[in-house]
């Protein structure tokens, strides 16, 4: 899995490559504790994103937690399948996603 | 008050004492438990006959069992939902009971959504004296007395909200744990930082942590037995980050909490290098043989429910964790609604009913519904099946648990009971009427013939294929080399045959199909957890999803099938 940081006025954006899964999880879970104090808000670009296991579920969950304090997080650029996974998984109803 | 001149051995060494008051009181009502229960309903009677509810049926005229029996129906939640609504929107009194109500409690809610059950303070010390106190006695009787010396891994997290009218909102446990904390820091090794979280914190970090720190540790006690296996776990995949923290006296960094709660956990630890390294050497030795023993010398006790669906969770701990040295309090039935049996000896499933707790009547579940059987407690059948209907201290009347029980034997007049299964947790492809204790034990005997490291499981009822058949989602925490899916699914279709033989019979006749199987992917069934925490529900009321009996549910696990096992 490839993470690329772009950060825009206190936005980070995450552009995910690759599969999130229990191997790599943890990689992203790693870049999130490390994110900067002033960041505000977090995006997720999934364009290239081609697999989220239950792992990378909890990954997202966690910080959903977290950024829900702040101005937020969204999702977006996911594919159809990945969608799927977010809708049938229960993430849609409290998750932004575009 | 002062507490610090207290210690553990004090705290425990008292209530043990008073909780062999308690259990001799209950053998002594044991041979009067239909007259002693009787008396429990005349008064609950005439206490509440001024209540809406008791003008409502003219409690002031009934004198007998049998005219309560005419005059009531039997009741479910959907009777009391308006008395309920009115009582926390409107704070109006006196509606289903005229005992002071304490606290509004959520229910676990196996099925649907959750309830909303009114806790008068007269159930909280019925609570506390028959559950916790006999708890203690037994524990006195059957352990070694270095257990009172020692320090208990709490796995329970309380919250407590304050709803409209400033009415408290939690769980039972939460009062418990609220009316004990200033003695908590004396008998528990989690920090109440954990008991009691705040913002978004990492109980289940501070748990295995403050707990591994912990060499007097004695007993981990939880509502769910499967509470004390998903710590046990946890720490067998995160043991080095926690030994880290413990030898430098630190929390790591990635571990999630708010900062004040970070702040006042830092001024309770304390490098532990010795400690550490005692850990360490452990751990390093790898996972086949038990650990918890080994890391707690002193560890005498596990306690939860561990009956019906728990079952699988008490195996695991017995086959992964802990050696015969620990023994097992496995709590009785014991709900929201009331408490319903206590058990009064180690290691056993069976509990006493309390005559004192609630009225009880049993309908027989061969009855199917002919209310016309049901049985008051003294004409109960040893080896039957009922389902209990209570009438209890917090205003619920001639209530349906729906919870099945086994009469299992008698102590004098007092029935013993074992829970068997929820009643609506049964499931159905034809008419085998499955029950969940059949599912589990087909997945817990699939996984001793295979060697599968089973984490959880949850069947779904296929009705709507060509051929009805059962669909079981497995998550695995290991898989044998050379074993594969078909192994796997072949074995659990044979022994849940084996274990609900009409599901045979439809598969002989041509009219059901033999069960399929789908791997779930790992973590499935903790992203299910917190994703339940997330929507507001009570880690400690989140049961397992065994019967799937929703669309959700079914979506969920369907959508996290593991793929490279499907092919």
């Amino acid at each position: 899995m490839v993470i690329n940081k772009n950060t825009v006025n206190g936005i980070m954006e995450f552009s995910i490559e690759g599969k999130l899964d229990t191997t790599t999880a943890p990689q992203l879970e790693a870049e999130l504790n490390a994110l900067p104090g002033d960041i505000t808000a977090v995006v997720f670009d999934f364009q290239k994103l081609i697999y989220i296991s239950s792992a990378g579920l909890r990954v997202l969950l966690k910080f959903y937690k977290k950024m829900n304090t702040l101005d937020g997080m969204k999702v977006i650029h996911v594919n159809e399948s990945i969608m799927e996974v977010l809708d049938m998984t229960g993430f849609t109803d409290f998750l932004t996603v575009e | 008050m002062d507490f610090t001149h207290l210690t553990a051995e004090m705290i425990n060494t008292y209530s043990a004492l008073e909780g062999a008051k308690t259990l001799e009181f209950l053998k002594q009502q044991s041979k009067h438990a239909m007259r002693e229960n009787e008396a429990l309903l005349m008064k609950i009677l005439s206490d509440n006959k001024d209540t809406e509810i008791g003008r409502k049926y003219d409690f002031a005229s009934i004198h007998s069992i049998e005219e309560y029996q005419k005059r009531l129906p039997i009741t479910t939640y959907d009777d009391y939902v308006d008395y309920v609504l009115r009582d926390v929107q409107n704070d109006e009194q006196n509606l289903m009971t005229a005992y002071p109500i304490r606290i509004y409690c959520e229910t676990s809610g196996s099925l649907g959504n959750p309830k909303i059950i009114p806790m008068s303070e007269n159930t909280i010390q019925i609570h506390q004296k028959y559950n916790s106190g006999i708890c203690d006695a037994v524990k006195d009787a059957a352990l070694n007395p270095s257990w009172k010396k020692g320090r208990v891994m709490i796995l329970t997290e309380s919250k407590m909200t304050e709803m409209k009218k400033g009415k408290e909102y939690g769980s039972l446990s939460a009062i418990f744990m609220q009316q004990a904390k200033e003695v908590l820091p004396l008998i528990s090794s989690t920090p109440v930082e954990a008991i009691f979280p705040s913002g978004d914190t990492d109980t289940r970090y501070l748990q295995a942590r403050f707990g591994l720190a912990a060499s007097d540790l004695v007993q981990i006690s939880s509502s769910f037995i499967s509470f004390a296996a998903e710590i046990l776990r946890y720490i067998e995949n995160h043991w080095c980050m926690i030994v880290e923290d413990i030898e430098k006296g630190t929390i790591n960094s990635e571990i999630r909490m708010p900062d004040d709660v970070r702040e006042r956990l830092m001024t309770k630890i304390i490098p532990m290098p010795e400690r550490a390294a005692e850990l360490r050497a452990i751990f390093e030795e790898g996972f086949d043989k038990p650990f918890a023993t080994r890391v707690w010398k002193h560890l005498q006790l596990v306690s939860g429910v561990g009956t019906g669906a728990f079952e699988i969770y008490e195996k695991k701990i017995k086959e992964r964790y802990v050696d015969e040295r620990v023994q097992f309090y496995f709590s009785g039935l014991n709900s929201t609604e009331g408490l319903f049996s206590v058990p009064i000896t180690m290691n056993d499933k069976t509990s006493a009913i309390i005559p004192h707790s609630m009225f009880y009547e049993f309908l027989p579940v061969d009855a199917h519904d002919d209310f016309s059987q049901i049985v008051t407690l003294d004409k109960v059948e040893v080896g039957r099946d009922y389902e209990i209907v209570m009438t209890n201290l917090n205003g619920l009347y001639r209530y349906r648990m729906r919870d099945c029980i086994r009469i299992m034997d008698k102590y004098n007049e007092l029935p013993m009971i074992q829970f068997r299964y929820r009643l609506d947790q049964v499931a159905d492809i034809i008419d085998d009427h499955t029950e969940e204790i059949a599912f589990t034990k087909t997945a817990l005997d699939t996984a001793s013939q295979l060697g599968l490291d089973l984490v959880d499981y949850s069947v779904y009822p296929d009705r709507d294929a060509a051929l009805p058949r059962y669909i079981y989602f497995l998550e695995l925490a290991g898989i044998p080399e050379g074993i594969t899916r078909e192994n796997i699914r072949a074995a659990l279709h044979n022994n849940l045959e084996k274990y609900s033989p009409d599901i045979q019979t439809y598969r002989e006749k041509g009219i059901g199909a033999p069960t399929e199987l789908h791997i779930l992917q790992p973590e499935t069934y903790m992203l299910y957890q917190d994703l339940m925490v997330l929507k507001g529900r009570n880690p400690a009321q989140i049961k397992p999803v065994h019967i799937i009996t929703n669309e959700f549910h079914y979506r969920f696990f369907s959508k996290l099938i593991e793929e490279k096992w499907e092919h």
